[in-house]
């Protein structure tokens, strides 16, 4: 789990507006934490975004396993990787995305914020793409903990371009 | 001479093979990161790299020389410009310049800087492989070409990207001119 506060630091003495993206989390396709970025405000409870990317987990599969139940005609709904609202906790929205090799992508978004669907699609589409560029470095195991500097400042500066 | 060597090298890649830029970087990146599995320890690996490099070299330079217009070089700044201009144009598809001041007194040794470099795209160098020469293999390329045209050269990098400098650079000096060993003869 890599939860950097010198990023929070950083952020309280800038703006003061109310953020959007309060958190995301990078899951390997073992339901493996391999990435969690807190972008929070306030201090909170870091456990608490860790024990709300897990809950994101099983909805994950639910709707997955409704997508597969489904026939042949929505099959190409299928496929589709932007998998919308999970659920909503607290003052939270819990968005996800998974990948075709089961790698989960979760934002979890401040609920009084006005998000496009559009908006978040577009991020995750964005996000997706910084995640690749991460695993073509041949130093990086695929499904191990992510560490490279380059995602971390990549994946804040997208968020810090759409809050 | 260096706009002339650009558009020689320009030339030659309009008409060579062309292969997916990301397959060779991914490719380029799979051959390190197994001979790290395989010998451990990394100035070993820059060695091997080196070797691997050497070979390739050797059978560079007869293509390089078959498909490109470039006659002899009289003298070893023009070298330099044609391995900058035109050998790397041809093979990598990047084009690479002399440092003008790099250059010593006897005009032996000059720095060769890369602003891009497709071997290293999306490549990040953990910590503890930080003594790790990543393109070590176009050190040995260099070394290996020059030698087949009689120029013993000693070829490393001093900066790269993957430790926090912009561009990649390498420093090449001219150690000797080997002369035939067979005397040229009437007959």
């Amino acid at each position: 789990m890599c939860i950097r506060d010198r990023y929070q630091r950083r952020v309280r003495g800038l703006r003061s507006f109310l953020r959007m993206i309060v958190c995301v989390a990078v899951v390997g396709k073992g339901n493996n934490p391999l990435y969690l970025q807190n972008f929070n405000f306030t201090p909170t409870n870091e456990l608490k975004f860790h024990y709300i990317v897990h809950t994101a987990l099983d909805v994950i599969e639910e709707k997955v396993q409704k997508n597969i139940g489904t026939d042949g005609k929505q099959a190409a709904q299928a496929n589709e990787m932007y998998l919308g609202l999970l659920y909503p906790i607290e003052d939270y929205k819990v968005y996800g995305y998974m990948t075709n090799t089961k790698i989960k992508f979760i934002v979890v978004l401040d609920d009084n914020s006005n998000d496009k669907k559009d908006a978040i699609r577009s991020f995750f589409k964005r996000f997706h793409a910084l995640y690749v560029d991460m695993i073509c470095n041949p130093f990086y195991t695929p499904d191990t903990k992510i560490t490279s500097a380059k995602f971390e400042r990549e994946a804040v500066k997208l968020i810090g371009s759409l809050n | 001479m260096a706009a002339n060597k650009q558009k020689e090298g320009e030339r030659v890649f309009k008409e060579q093979e062309k292969i997916n830029a990301e397959l060779f970087t991914l490719t380029y990146g799979a051959i390190v990161s197994q001979l790290i599995k395989d010998y451990e320890d990394i100035e070993e690996v820059n060695t091997q790299l080196e070797k691997m490099g050497y070979n390739i070299g050797l059978r560079l330079i007869d293509e390089f020389l078959a498909r490109s217009n470039v006659g002899r070089c009289h003298e070893f700044p023009e070298t330099a410009e044609t391995i900058a201009k035109v050998g790397f144009k041809m093979f990598l598809g990047v084009v690479g310049s002399v440092l003008p001041n790099s250059w010593n007194a006897e005009r032996t040794e000059f720095s060769l800087i890369l602003e891009e470099n497709p071997l290293v795209d999306f490549c990040e160098l953990p910590d503890n492989y930080s003594s790790l020469n990543y393109c070590n293999i176009i050190c040995g390329v260099i070394r290996g070409a020059l030698e087949m045209v009689q120029m013993r050269v000693e070829c490393r990098i001093t900066k790269s990207v993957l430790r926090g400098d912009d561009v990649t650079e390498f420093k090449i000096t001219l150690k000797e001119r080997l002369t035939d060993d067979i005397p040229m003869g009437d007959d």
